[in-house]
C-alpha cells in the first residue's frame, strides 16, 4: 500500500491525541484503544487488507527455491512458475525503544518518550493480535531492558515500557550491536528513537540489523518544538544530555536551525532508503494512527514473499 | 536648551538597561533544557552576538521612555531668544543697563560684562528694540538700534568701567523712562551687574512700573579679594614758622584672606617721601602714619599709593593740604585785668586742630588797627571797646564780616561814642550767689554754636553754675537764657559780621563755666561761627559737581595768583585742611577757570553755568585763570567712593522683588526677573516630556504584551 492509500484510508480511522492518551496510564489499555479503533476503521476501507490469502506466480529464475515452483502450472503450460504464497504469520516483532534523557523532552504535554512508549506498545498489542511474537528492546547507552521476542511476552513488554529507569545519555550503535547479536531469529525491528547523531554513524549503528535479515523500520520521534523551533525567547539553552548550556536567539537561528534538522532528516532518509531500511519521522503532535498506519504499509511490504 | 537640574541627566545612563537587558541578562536568566545541541552549535556562533538585539522597536521605546523621563527630571527649559519669543507675542522694547562702576574693574568682570551685553543683542529678535544704556552714580544713554546691532555691540565694546559708584535707582528710573515711551508690547530691562550691596539704596531705590519685565545678569565674581586705601588723616603741628603734616592712610582689607606685608607708599606733589609696610588681617582696618613732612606755602598734593591688585583704581587715594590752615584770634582785654582773665580763653583756644587758632592778649589800650585787621575773630574780653582808629577798625572789620564776641564782666562799659555792635543794652548785674548760683535755662541747640551739644550725652551746658552775670537787654535773638530768664548769650548780625555777647564771664570769678568740659567745644564752636570757617574738603568723591565760584582759587597761595587776594591774608579756599572764608575774595562770575583733568587733558567747562564741572576721574584736577602758569592753579583731589571698594553682592532676585512692580509679573504680564526657575515654571516642559515618557512606557507595555516572554524578562 502506497502512502497516499494510507492517508485515504487514515480518515476512516479514529484520531487518538497522544496528549489524551497521556492520561491514561495502563499501556494496555492505550495500545487497545489505538489499535481497536484503528481496526475499526480499516473494516470501512476497501483497498487495505494484507490477511486475504493472495498468491500470483512469477516466472522461474535461477536460484529460486525448487519447492517454490508450481509443478500443476508447469503440467499445464509447460512452464516453470514459482508460485508466491500469502504473507507470512507468527512473525518476530521487536521494538527497540531509546528511553535516554533527550527523549524526555516534550513541550505539548506529551514527551517523546511517552509517545514512543504509546507507539511501541499499540505497535506491540497490534503485533500480537496478528499472531505476531512480540519483544522489547528499551536502551540508551546500553540496553535497559529486554524483553525476548514471544508471543506470550506481550504483558513483559508492556511491563517494561511502564517502568522506564533514570535518564541517562543515549547511543545506537552500543546497544543496536548488542541486540544484533541477540536476535538471532529474523524479523521486524522497529527502531523507535529521536536519533541525535551524524546521519552516517546513525545508519551505521543500525545497518546491521539490515544485514542480519531483518526488516527494519526507523521510527524518528521529535517533538514539533525540535522540528520547528518554535521558542521565542533568547535564553541560555542546556543540553539534556551533556548539561552544556549556549545562549540562543532562537529568532536569529531559527531559519539555519530549521534547515539543519531537514537536512539532517533528509540525510537519515536517504541513507536508510539506500539501505533498504524503513524510516519515518514522526511529530509528537500528530495521532499514533499514522503512525500505525505507517507501519502496516511497513508490513504489507515486508509481507510479501518473493 | 538650560536644564534647572543637570545633574539629573545623569539618568540617561538608564538607557543602558534596556539595551543591557536586551543584550545580556535575558539570555542569563532563562534556561531552556534542549534535546540536544548538535544542531545549534553547527551555527556560526558569531551571528548569534551580532544580532543579539531583537525586537529594536520595543528596546527604541524603553531607551526613549528612559531619555525623556531623564529630561524631564532634569527640567529643561528654553533660554534665550527662542525662549523669549515663545512668553509672549509682539516686540520687546529692551533696555540693557550695563554696570560700568568702578567695581566693574575687578579682574575680568568686565569682560564678562561686555560679552553679557553683546549676547542680550544677539538675542534680540528682528520685531524687537533695544537701548543701551551705562550707568554708575549717572546714566549714559548709548545708542538705541531697532534693526542696526552693530551700533549697540560697538557702543558696548567702545564702552570701559569709570570711576563712579554704583547706584541702581537712577539707572532704573532711566531706564523706565526710556520704556515709557515705547509702543512695543512687551517692555524689558537687562540689567547687567555685579550687583554691589553699597549700590543698592533700598529706601529710595524705584520701582519699576507694572508691565516691565527686569532680567538680571550677574558677572561679578562670588570670592573677591580687594585691598583699598579708604582714606587719609592730616594732623598739623606748627613749627619754626612752617607746619609738619603728619599723614596717615587707613586701608581696608575686604577679602577673607588675610594681606600680608603690603607696601604703602606716601607721595607728596608726585614725589616719594615715606614707605611703610603692613599687614592686614581678613576683613580688617588698618591705619598707617608716615614721617610728617614740612609743608611749604603752597598746597601740597598727597598721594597714598598701595600696590595695584585686581581692583588697582582703589588703590591709590589723594588729599590735598592746604597751607595756613590757622585762624588768628585777637583777645582785647582790659587795662587793669585780673591776673588769669584770659587764661581759660587763650587755653581753651590752645588746644584747637580743626583749625588751629593763634590767640592774641593784648590790653585795649595798646590795640592797633593792623592787629584788628589782622585777627579774624575779636574777643572783647571783659573790657571797653578800644576808641580810636582800633575801635574805627573793629567795626569796619565787623561790618566786613569778622567776628566779635563780647564777654560781659564787672568791668565791660559800651559808652555812647563807641561802635553800635553790641547785641543789646548794657545795665546791671544780677548776683546768684546766695541762692547757689543759677544755670542756663534755655539753649537753642539749633544754632551753629550749640548744635554739637544737641545729641545725648554730647555736653551737659547747664552743670555750670552762674553766680554773677550782666543784666543785658537783648537787641538781637537770645541763643541762651539763664534759669530766671536773664539773657546769656546773644547774637547780633553787624553788616557781614556776626556779633556774640556773653552775659557772664569766661574766667573762674563770675561762673564755673570755664572749668566744665563743654567749654571748650562750646568756645571752638563760637569761633568758627564768628570767623564764618568752612570745612574744606581735602578730597572729594568722584561724581560730585565743583563750582569753582563757591570755592575762591586762591590755591598755591594768593599772594602771586593773581586772583583778588584776600584782605586780611587769611589762607581760605577749598582743598584745604580749613580756612575762613571771604566772602570778598574768590573769582567773579565771569571768570571761566582752566581746567585740567588727572590725565592732563583740558576740562571744557564754557558750556556749564558757572564753570561747574563733573569730577569724574581720581587723582587731581587743576583749576587756575589764563594767567596762572601750570602747577600754580589750585588742586582738587578726587579719589573714588570708598563704599564701591566694597565688592560683597546680594542676591539679585531679592532686588528684583524689591523693585518690580506690586502684583506680580502673573498679573502685570511680566514685571520681574525671569530666573532659570521661572523660565523652566513658565514653559513646563518636563511635564510635556513626563508625559510622553509615560505614554512610551505604557505603549512598551502594550508591544511587550506581544511578546510576552519578553515582557517577563
Amino acid at each position: 500500500m502506497d502512502r497516499r492509500g494510507a492517508r485515504a484510508a487514515m480518515r476512516g480511522a479514529q484520531f487518538v491525541d497522544p496528549s489524551a492518551l497521556a492520561r491514561i496510564g495502563n499501556l494496555e489499555l492505550v495500545a487497545r484503544t489505538v489499535v481497536d479503533g484503528f481496526i475499526n476503521g480499516l473494516h470501512r476501507s476497501p483497498h487495505m487488507g494484507f490477511s486475504l490469502d493472495f498468491a500470483e506466480h512469477r516466472g522461474y529464475e535461477p536460484g529460486d527455491d525448487l519447492r517454490r515452483v508450481d509443478w500443476r502450472v508447469f503440467a499445464r503450460t509447460d512452464r516453470y512458475y514459482v508460485k508466491q504464497f500469502e504473507a507470512d504469520t507468527n512473525a518476530n516483532c521487536v521494538v527497540a525503544l531509546d528511553v535516554s534523557t533527550s527523549m524526555r523532552f516534550g513541550t505539548g504535554g506529551v514527551t517523546k518518550l511517552d509517545y514512543g512508549r504509546f507507539l511501541a506498545a499499540s505497535l506491540l498489542y497490534f503485533s500480537h493480535q496478528q499472531r505476531d511474537r512480540v519483544g522489547l528492546v528499551t536502551f540508551d547507552e546500553r540496553i535497559v531492558e529486554y524483553v525476548p521476542p514471544s508471543a506470550r511476552h506481550l504483558e513483559f513488554a508492556l511491563y517494561a515500557l511502564d517502568r522506564v529507569g533514570e535518564p541517562k545519555p543515549g547511543s545506537l550503535a552500543g546497544p543496536l550491536l548488542t541486540l544484533t547479536e541477540r536476535l538471532t531469529r529474523r524479523g521486524i525491528v522497529i527502531v523507535i528513537s529521536d536519533l541525535y547523531d551524524e546521519p552516517e554513524a546513525i545508519a551505521q549503528a543500525i545497518r546491521p540489523l539490515r544485514f542480519r535479515g531483518h526488516d527494519v523500520a526507523v521510527f524518528h520521534v521529535l517533538d514539533p518544538a525540535e522540528i520547528e523551533f518554535t521558542f521565542q525567547d533568547a535564553a541560555s539553552f542546556e543540553d539534556l544530555e551533556s548539561g552544556d548550556r549556549m545562549p540562543i536567539v532562537p529568532d536569529a537561528l531559527r531559519d539555519e536551525y530549521r534547515s539543519l534538522v531537514h537536512a539532517h532528516c533528509a540525510a537519515l532518509g536517504r541513507l536508510f532508503t539506500d539501505s533498504r531500511i524503513d524510516y519515518a519521522l514522526f511529530n509528537t503532535s500528530v495521532p499514533l494512527d499514522h503512525a500505525l498506519f505507517h507501519y502496516l504499509a511497513t508490513r504489507e511490504r515486508m509481507s510479501r514473499v518473493r | 536648551m538650560s536644564f534647572l537640574a543637570p545633574a539629573l541627566l545623569a539618568g540617561l545612563l538608564a538607557i543602558a538597561l534596556p539595551i543591557v537587558v536586551h543584550l545580556v541578562q535575558r539570555e542569563r536568566r532563562r534556561v531552556v533544557e534542549f534535546p540536544s545541541l548538535m544542531f545549534l552549535r553547527k551555527i556560526p556562533n558569531q551571528s548569534v552576538k551580532r544580532r543579539a538585539i531583537r525586537h529594536w522597536p520595543l528596546l527604541l521605546l524603553r531607551v526613549l521612555a528612559f531619555v525623556l523621563l531623564a529630561l524631564a527630571f532634569a527640567r529643561p527649559f528654553w533660554t534665550g531668544s527662542v525662549g523669549a519669543a515663545s512668553a509672549g507675542a509682539g516686540g520687546r522694547e529692551v533696555v540693557i543697563l550695563l554696570d560700568r562702576s568702578h567695581s566693574m574693574g575687578y579682574g575680568d568682570v568686565w569682560t564678562r560684562a561686555q560679552d553679557a551685553a553683546k549676547r542680550a543683542v544677539r538675542e534680540l529678535g528682528p520685531a524687537d528694540q533695544s537701548t543701551v544704556a551705562f550707568f554708575a552714580s549717572e546714566v549714559e544713554v548709548g545708542p538705541r538700534a531697532a534693526s542696526e546691532r552693530a551700533a549697540l555691540v560697538a557702543a558696548i565694546d567702545r564702552a570701559k568701567p569709570g570711576a563712579g559708584r554704583t547706584r541702581y535707582g537712577p539707572a532704573l528710573r532711566a531706564a523706565a523712562g526710556l520704556l515709557d515711551s515705547s509702543r512695543l508690547p512687551r517692555r524689558e530691562i537687562i540689567l547687567i551687574s555685579d550687583f554691589q550691596k553699597s549700590g543698592w539704596d533700598r529706601a529710595q531705590d524705584a520701582k519699576l512700573p507694572t508691565g516691565v519685565l527686569l532680567k538680571t545678569v550677574p558677572v561679578g565674581e562670588v570670592a573677591t579679594a580687594n585691598v583699598a586705601i579708604a582714606s587719609l588723616a592730616f594732623v598739623r603741628e606748627g613749627a619754626a614758622g612752617a607746619e609738619r603734616i603728619t599723614t596717615s592712610a587707613r586701608l581696608v582689607n575686604r577679602a577673607a584672606a588675610p594681606a600680608a606685608s603690603r607696601e604703602i607708599v606716601l607721595e607728596v606733589d608726585g614725589h616719594r617721601v615715606d614707605a611703610r609696610r603692613v599687614s592686614l588681617a581678613p576683613n580688617a582696618v588698618e591705619t598707617v602714619t608716615f614721617a610728617p613732612f614740612t609743608l611749604a606755602n603752597r598746597p601740597a598734593r598727597v598721594t597714598a599709593r598701595t600696590a595695584p591688585d585686581a581692583l588697582p583704581i582703589d588703590d591709590a587715594f589723594h588729599g590735598v593740604v592746604m597751607a595756613g590752615g590757622r585762624v588768628p584770634i585777637l583777645i582785647i582785654e582790659s587795662t587793669h585785668p585780673a591776673p588769669d582773665a584770659s587764661l581759660y580763653i587763650s587755653r581753651a583756644l590752645a588746644v584747637g586742630t580743626a583749625p588751629g587758632f593763634d590767640s592774641t592778649i593784648v590790653g585795649v589800650d595798646r590795640v592797633t588797627p593792623e592787629q584788628v585787621n589782622a585777627a579774624t575773630v575779636v574777643i572783647l574780653n571783659d573790657c571797653r571797646p578800644p576808641s580810636g582808629s582800633p575801635g574805627r577798625a573793629l567795626e569796619a572789620r565787623v561790618r566786613a564780616g569778622m567776628g566779635l564776641l563780647v564777654v560781659l564782666g564787672e568791668r565791660s562799659t559800651w559808652p555812647a561814642e563807641a561802635p553800635d555792635l553790641l547785641p543789646g543794652t548794657l545795665t546791671g548785674s544780677i548776683d546768684r550767689a546766695g541762692t547757689r548760683g543759677g544755670a542756663l535755662g534755655f539753649v537753642d541747640y539749633g544754632h551753629p554754636v550749640f548744635e554739637i551739644f544737641s545729641a545725648p550725652r554730647s555736653g551737659d551746658l547747664t552743670a555750670a553754675r552762674v553766680f554773677r552775670y550782666r543784666q543785658f537787654t537783648p537787641a538781637g535773638s537770645v541763643l541762651a537764657r539763664f534759669d530766671d530768664g536773664a539773657a546769656a548769650l546773644v547774637e547780633r548780625r553787624v553788616g557781614a559780621g556776626t556779633v556774640l555777647a556773653w552775659t557772664s564771664t569766661l574766667d573762674s570769678y563770675w561762673n564755673d563755666f570755664a572749668l566744665r568740659p563743654v567749654f571748650v567745644p562750646f568756645l571752638h564752636q563760637a569761633m568758627k561761627h564768628l570767623g564764618h570757617y568752612v570745612e574744606a574738603k581735602p578730597w572729594r568723591t568722584v561724581g560730585e559737581l565743583f563750582d569753582p565760584a563757591e570755592s575762591p582759587m586762591t590755591g598755591a597761595g594768593d599772594r602771586g595768583s593773581g586772583l583778588p587776594p584776600s584782605p586780611n591774608g587769611l589762607p581760605a579756599g577749598y582743598g584745604g585742611a580749613g580756612g575762613i572764608r571771604d566772602t570778598r575774595s574768590g573769582p567773579t562770575r565771569g571768570d571761566r577757570p582752566i581746567v585740567l583733568t588727572p590725565a592732563g587733558n583740558p576740562l571744557d567747562v564754557s558750556g556749564s553755568s558757572w564753570g561747574t564741572f563733573e569730577l569724574s576721574e581720581p587723582g587731581f584736577y587743576e583749576v587756575r585763570t589764563a594767567n596762572q602758569k601750570a602747577g600754580e592753579g589750585a588742586f582738587v583731589a578726587v579719589n573714588v567712593a570708598a563704599a564701591e571698594s566694597d565688592l560683597a553682592s546680594f542676591d539679585p532676585a531679592e532686588f528684583v522683588a524689591a523693585v518690580s512692580a506690586p502684583g506680580g509679573p502673573g498679573a502685570s504680564g511680566a514685571a520681574r526677573e525671569l530666573t532659570a526657575e521661572d523660565h523652566e515654571r513658565r514653559q513646563s516642559l518636563w511635564w510635556y516630556l513626563l508625559a510622553g515618557g509615560l505614554l512610551l512606557l505604557a505603549i512598551e507595555a502594550f508591544v511587550a504584551s506581544r511578546y510576552p516572554r519578553i515582557a517577563r524578562g
